[in-house]
């Protein structure tokens, strides 16, 4: 049984510019990186490779156009997972990706994964936006059962047995291959690759594939702003009591109390 | 058989020029690099000289992502809330530019990859791998060896790598500079009209005075084409022998400089969009650092590189001209089979028919620097006797000669050693 696992290029989110004043964000300016979420699903995918056999695979579909730059962090975000263990590599990208909703991401993935693949594993949000609905939309279009929030996976010939980690309690599933995961921070301690591994990394081999888009997008992205927050500015000095008193005035003059 | 034939260890201008060359000719390059990606930990002021560079790459200024050509360099005496500048403008001849490094060392990263050498970022490197008593490697993180025929220790300031191969002594606070950094946002037309310029001309300008509170240092501003870099340079040396004296810390001085009447003009209305520290090697080159060993060179400011020469600072240019001898003695060192300290030793060879002649040549510049009169006395002398100068005040005037004795002997100075100090500032420029 092959795994694919999904890889989005995210932007870095902790060197994302941003203008305090306009709201502005320098979306541009900001590094892209394989998710941290990712490299646990990755993590997951070597080692049941490992004890199961097959192969594992990275897919990245690229959502930032043809720029030289931004191509070269895709491949370099690929390159680490890929030093981690995975056999190979699918980068998907060109002109229309950049449009893409989830519902269009999910609809190009699936005509890769379709056939191909037994087992897809993803994380339960990304990086940047973490919407967390893209593995459950992938699962719809494939006809595939979709198992959440895992925090351990064992594969039981054609089954999958899942444990999920829910608010306050755990619960074990057991699906029928293929299927889709998503995986959470707590199902492993992803390696950390040697300095030979990203080497040989570089190496294996990395298709690139041109996008073309299956539908049109059902959502646009118009605008992104940072949230003005407002402060009031108020400062209360004086005893204790004194200045509880005060707090408790003003914000009941605020309408919070 | 080793891994690679060269392990660069550091991916800054030295690193990436000494990657690029031999990867050019066809050895196997392996360039390591700590930060998230290359010229993402790295600092300077802001300007290059261009000479060196253009050895590797003949007018790079046309691709690379240079900001401004320098066409007005000034000098600065700061004193109190008074100041002198005095600008000398230039015509452009692509002698020097100001850039920023996070996009420039990615560029030369970049040309070395290009070249086919492999760049790794994010990884650290512990130390040469040494066996009987040469080097024969690397040791990266969690203890991984990995082999080369030579190693290029380009790895900075504080180079572990010289120091574990028993290359350079434990350096002491008298061989390192402190620098502080703040690169400031302004609409391209601002700066232009603040600092005379038109089209890509740069700014760079050199300030000394009371700011520093006598320690050996000072300021700079250089322009970029639409930010500023602008920051404080001190004698980590001078600084600790004054720190009882000196009440404020690096941060408050670089602020203090910031709101000089006369500094202040160039930023207001900037935004403040990055700031950053870095040491910066300023003696070591003269105190017996051996440049290379057996199957290991040093270079860039790793080797101590870094010449503050008062009027002109300078390190990058120094930092590529050693990458381009180091990369050319490696190669007949790989070509003849022999990486010995002996074959080696070509690259010093390479270095004292040029660059350290005028290193060698810098040393006097370097003493005057370290004389603390420069920092206080002399910018304090130099605005007051220009203000005595230009002084109309309807009453009769003393004469520019005893004014001048007055102000040296307040400053416990007699005419002799003023000229003297004059004759040695001369001297060695």
């Amino acid at each position: 049984m092959d795994i694919a696992v999904l890889v989005k290029q995210s932007l870095d989110v902790q060197e994302l510019r941003v203008d305090q004043d306009t709201g502005k964000i320098y979306i541009e300016d900001a590094p892209t990186k394989a998710g941290d979420i990712e490299l646990n699903a990755t993590e997951e995918a070597v080692r049941l490779k490992e004890k199961f056999g097959g192969k594992a695979i990275a897919l990245m579909l690229s959502t930032w156009g043809a720029s030289g730059k931004r191509q070269k962090e895709a491949r370099e975000a690929l390159t680490r997972v890929l030093a981690m263990g995975l056999d190979g590599a699918m980068l998907i990208t060109g002109e229309g990706a950049e449009r893409g909703d989830t519902y269009m991401i999910a609809k190009a993935l699936a005509q890769e994964i379709r056939d191909k693949f037994g087992l897809v594993l993803a994380a339960e949000g990304s990086e940047d936006n973490f919407s967390g609905l893209l593995p459950a939309r992938l699962a719809a279009e494939l006809g595939w059962p979709y198992v959440a929030y895992a925090t351990a996976i064992e594969v039981e010939g054609d089954y999958v047995k899942v444990t999920r980690s829910l608010e306050d309690f755990e619960e074990v599933v057991k699906v029928k291959l293929p299927a889709v995961i998503s995986v959470t921070q707590e199902i492993n301690k992803p390696r950390v690759p040697k300095l030979v591994e990203i080497v040989k990394a570089k190496k294996k081999p990395m298709d690139q594939k041109d996008f073309s888009p299956p539908v049109e997008p059902k959502l646009t992205i118009r605008e992104l702003k940072v949230p003005k927050v407002e402060r009031k500015r108020i400062v209360i000095e004086g005893d204790v009591e004194e200045a509880a008193e005060k707090l408790i005035q003003a914000l009941k003059e605020e309408g919070v109390l | 058989m080793a891994d690679f034939d060269v392990i660069v260890v550091g991916a800054g201008p030295a690193g990436s020029v000494a990657s690029y060359l031999l990867a050019k000719r066809g050895y196997t390059v392996l360039t390591v690099e700590r930060g998230k990606r290359p010229g993402a930990k790295n600092m300077f002021g802001g300007r290059l000289y261009s000479w060196s560079l253009e050895r590797v790459f003949p007018e790079f200024w046309k691709e690379a992502p240079v900001e401004r050509e320098v066409t007005k360099e000034v000098i600065g005496f700061l004193h109190g809330d008074r100041g002198v500048e005095i600008r000398l403008s230039t015509k452009p001849e692509g002698r020097s530019f100001t850039l920023l490094r996070a996009k420039f060392d990615q560029w030369l990263a970049e040309k070395a990859e290009d070249a086919g050498a492999e760049v790794i970022s994010r990884f650290k490197v512990e130390g040469p791998l040494i066996r009987d008593g040469r080097v024969v490697g690397i040791v990266a993180e969690g203890e991984e060896e990995m082999e080369a025929e030579v190693v290029i220790a380009a790895d900075g300031a504080l180079s572990f790598m010289a120091e574990k191969a028993g290359l350079r002594p434990r350096l002491s606070k008298e061989d390192f500079a402190v620098g502080a950094k703040e690169v400031i946002e302004l609409p391209k037309e601002v700066i232009e009209d603040r600092f005379c310029l038109s089209g890509d001309e740069g700014a760079a300008q050199l300030y000394v005075g009371d700011l520093t509170e006598g320690v050996v240092g000072g300021g700079f501003i250089y322009t970029n084409k639409e930010s500023i870099s602008l920051g404080v340079v001190m004698r980590i040396g001078s600084l600790a022998s004054k720190v009882s004296e000196v009440s404020t810390a690096m941060w408050e001085i670089t602020e203090k400089f910031k709101s000089h009447p006369m500094i202040r003009r160039y930023l207001e209305g900037g935004k403040l969009v990055e700031y950053s520290a870095h040491i910066i090697p300023e003696t070591q080159f003269m105190r017996g650092v051996k440049l290379y060993t057996d199957g290991m060179v040093v270079v860039g400011d790793a080797a101590g590189f870094c010449v503050n020469y008062g009027v002109t600072v300078r390190g990058m240019d120094f930092a590529i001209e050693s990458a381009r001898a180091a990369a050319e003695a490696v190669h007949h060192a790989l070509e003849s089979g022999d990486t010995s300290a002996r074959s080696l030793s070509r690259y010093q060879e390479i270095l004292s028919k040029g660059m350290l002649r005028e290193l060698e040549a810098a040393k006097k510049a370097v003493d005057l620097m370290e004389d603390e009169r420069l920092y206080s006395s002399i910018p304090r002398i130099a605005v007051e006797t220009l203000e005595h100068l230009f002084l109309v005040d309807g009453r009769p005037k003393e004469n520019l000669y005893s004014f001048l004795r007055k102000e040296l002997s307040e400053e416990g100075i007699s005419l002799l050693s003023a000229l003297l100090l004059g004759w040695k500032a001369l001297r060695s420029m």
